[in-house]
């Protein structure tokens, strides 16, 4: 089973502006997971009245992938640097 | 499939068939092994292939020059094909929008007929696949799958 992503490091560096920083992945999705269950009863009411017209399975098939993705995340890393800028991206 | 193999060589025994036709029988029997299992290991998904990788490397005269660029993306294939499964969440007037665009772009690919069986296939024969580009002013493009 893949779990969600820990930690995304990312760090943008040009001749203005210069910083870095590591996001606690771990906490946003714990956070988004108390929205989530604070609200499911209107998501699900949500999902309920929109079923008739085929956006309730909509719905729900995009909360799935949306949970795929984002713990697919883990292991990216984008590092694209010239001789002025840097942006580097790391999912972990 | 063991059954079928004592069969024919109990005809044997019994002089039913002669060598040449045992011969034959278990070749066909043996054959019809190969096509069940080849059947049976593309029913399991999964390759070892973990990540899609890009790489762009200067050439040596870029490395002094004043914008040489790296480029270093590493991309998991778990998030390609949860990318095609996204696919599913897509509008069809959205997705006839995005043929039709491709379609002028002289690409003519209907996105709804990928399915995430064919980015199996395409995974595993990625594997197989390196791609090296070197540019006129000797930078390196790689793409490849690890």
């Amino acid at each position: 089973m893949n779990w969600p992503p820990m930690l995304m490091h990312i760090k943008i560096k040009n001749p203005n502006h210069q910083f870095g920083f590591w996001l606690p992945m771990f906490l946003i999705v714990l956070v988004a997971f108390i929205l989530v269950i604070a609200l499911s009863p209107i998501i699900l009411l949500a999902i309920l009245l929109a079923w008739p017209t085929g956006w309730g399975r909509w719905m729900v098939n995009a909360i799935k992938t949306g949970y795929v993705m984002l713990c697919s995340l883990r292991g990216m890393k984008v590092d694209i640097q010239n001789h002025k800028e840097t942006v580097f991206i790391s999912v972990i | 499939m063991a059954d079928n193999r004592k069969k024919i060589l109990e005809m044997l025994e019994k002089k039913k068939i002669s060598a040449d036709e045992a011969y034959r029988l278990l070749s066909a029997v043996d054959t019809q092994e190969g096509v069940r299992e080849e059947k049976g290991s593309s029913a399991a998904p999964k390759t070892n292939h973990k990540y899609l990788r890009v790489t762009i490397t200067p050439g040596e005269n870029q490395e002094s020059s004043e914008h040489p660029e790296r480029v270093n993306v590493r991309v998991p294939m778990s998030l390609i094909r949860a990318g095609v499964k996204l696919t599913a969440l897509i509008p069809p007037e959205a997705l006839d929008k995005a043929n039709k665009a491709m379609e002028e772009k002289g690409i003519n690919f209907d996105v709804r007929t990928l399915k995430p069986e064919d980015i199996e296939s395409l995974i595993e024969a990625l594997g197989d696949t390196q791609i090296d580009i070197e540019g006129k002013h000797g930078e390196k493009v790689k793409v490849f799958v690890e």
